[in-house]
């Protein structure tokens, strides 16, 4: 579904942030990327939705390179969900925010409010659509940023750091509602311990390289490796030890 | 709390009191702009020192502030940021045209004071319109009427985002105050010394940040046209509403009500 080729990038101020990165994930996969601050993972995701210009690789969804001519087909069937939910939401009322990314699609009213309420119903967050986004609280925000992405029924989703802020009750219900989803799904998190109840593989990455891929089981309890990636050992795993 | 913070706080109070359920809310967008627009040219329309032609105008505003429930005190503190414009625009009118109109109770009173007090109540009337019909309609509805009516698009979508970066753009300058005074304890203000880092940082900030709004606008399927949504259909009941407000504009402006009405009594 997703194939990445040798892509390297750059930021316009010489920061090297991905350096030969290959990986390949599969249609209906969970796959989660973790590494330290500043690993790259919120550049990969970004360069997958073509966010920035890629300079070296290529990057093919469902057979379809990344690029100038077919960004608007790739950005409806990949949904984006920012790392910090102020950069996402935009409109004066939740409500208007979710049917944003449908009524962009020019879909007929019934199926917008089909869609949206749709979405309130997954994040259970149906009290709050007539809210202003920017009075929210930190995790609501959270929540609205997911449903408006699941509003717009991509194929896939990519999701940059989606338990952060979430208090343990709705990272359950986030993590219920994943599980539920068909969609393919690119997750970055430090969130380890969600990586092993939601994910079925795991890429580690370290100043822009995959450094290891593979069952989140097994790699999290390689520790060289988690030390080499400054990670640290999940909660769950630690008292099985 | 931060003034920043307070006046972000009224750009979007006013935003939401359009989301209100009243009857006037509920008058179709497009009837509330076309009796909006006929009050402003109507108001404008009276001559330079004209004042007690202005004065039964005052019943529209007062009128609608009532039936859209609109807080008094949204309307006029928001009246107060334009007031002192036209205040010193009108400011030199007294002092150059001081040719007496009339003797009010032996104070002579000159026509350039009579047309610096109508330039103030023609402008506290047509913000306070304008007021009210922000206040009842949602920010998109509106840009979709100015579109219906050929405001040209990339204008109406230039206004909406406008009005969104100016959120962005506050509500950084408010986080990165309150930052700032959390670490610097003693004082009042920003040091003068911190003030260019400080701009500086707020424009990067809030210019960074609109960029990746955008992009996550793009993300969303947005390819530089604003689909809106859309609105009820217009029902006789708006067309009363417009046609009756336009009407009687029309006959307060260029009927002399006094004359009439006098004579009515004077019978
Ligand atoms: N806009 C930018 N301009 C220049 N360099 C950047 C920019 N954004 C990120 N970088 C750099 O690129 C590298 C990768 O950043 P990225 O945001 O992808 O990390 P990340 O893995 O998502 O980290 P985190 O876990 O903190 O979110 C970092 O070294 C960072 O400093
Ligand atoms: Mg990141």
């Amino acid at each position: 579904m997703i194939t990445i080729r040798n892509i390297s990038f750059c930021y316009p101020d010489g920061n090297r942030a991905l350096n030969n990165v290959t990986i390949d994930v599969q249609k209906g996969s969970n796959v989660a990327v973790v590494g330290a601050n500043g690993a790259g993972k919120s550049t990969l995701l970004a360069l997958i939705v073509g966010l920035h210009n890629l300079m070296e690789g290529q990057i093919e969804i469902d057979g379809k390179a990344v690029g100038k001519g077919t960004l608007e087909e790739i950005r409806k069937k990949v949904g984006f969900v920012f790392q910090n939910p102020d950069d996402q939401l935009f409109m004066a009322r939740v409500y208007d925010d979710i049917t944003f990314g449908p009524r962009n699609f020019g879909y007929p009213p019934e199926k917008i409010k089909e869609l949206a309420d749709n979405a309130l119903e997954i994040m259970k967050i149906g009290h709050l659509k007539d809210r202003a986004p920017h009075k929210l609280s930190g995790g609501e925000k959270r929540n609205v940023a997911i449903a408006a992405v699941l509003a717009m029924a991509p194929d896939v989703l990519l999701l940059d750091e989606p338990s952060s802020y979430l208090d343990p009750k709705s990272r359950r219900n986030f993590i219920l509602a994943m599980e539920q989803l068909p969609h393919t799904k690119l997750i970055a998190t430090h969130d380890l311990d969600l990586v092993l109840d939601l994910c079925d593989r795991v890429i580690i990455m370290n100043r822009g390289e995959v450094v290891a891929d593979g069952a989140p089981r097994e790699l999290f309890l390689n520790e060289k490796l988690m030390e080499c990636s400054g990670l640290e050992l999940p909660l769950s795993l630690q008292t099985r030890k | 709390m931060s003034k920043l913070t307070d006046s972000l706080n009224k750009i979007q109070s006013l935003e939401e009191l359009s989301d209100g359920s009243t009857v006037l809310h509920r008058i179709h967008p497009m009837a509330k702009m076309i009796t909006t627009i006929f009050f402003l040219v109507v108001v404008i329309s009276f001559e330079r020192h004209q004042i007690s032609g202005l004065i039964p105008f005052f019943i529209y505003p007062i009128l609608m502030m009532a039936i859209g429930e609109i807080p008094y005190k949204s309307v006029l503190s928001r009246l107060l940021i334009a007031l002192p414009f036209s205040f010193f625009a009108g400011l030199s009118n007294p002092i150059l045209d001081s040719e007496t109109a009339f003797i009010l109770t032996g104070i002579p009173v000159s026509y350039g004071l009579l047309s610096f007090l109508s330039i103030l109540l023609k402008t506290v009337l047509t913000v306070m319109a304008v007021l009210i019909m922000v206040a009842t309609t949602p920010m998109d509805q509106l840009a979709r009427q100015l579109v219906r009516i050929r405001v040209p698009k990339i204008f109406v979508m230039q206004l909406m985002l406008t009005v969104r970066y100016l959120t962005i753009l506050i509500s950084e300058a408010s986080s990165m105050m309150n930052a700032y005074h959390l670490r610097s304890v003693k004082q009042k203000g920003i040091a003068l010394d911190h003030m260019g880092t400080f701009l500086g940082q707020l424009l990067l900030r809030s210019y960074g940040r609109a960029e990746r709004v955008y992009l996550a606008m793009k993300c969303r399927g947005f390819d530089g046209d604003y689909h809106f949504a859309r609105s009820h259909s217009a029902r006789t009941s708006d067309l009363i509403f417009c046609f009756g407000l336009c009407t009687s504009f029309f006959i307060f402006r260029w009927c002399n009500l006094r004359l009439i009405i006098g004579r009515l009594f004077g019978q």
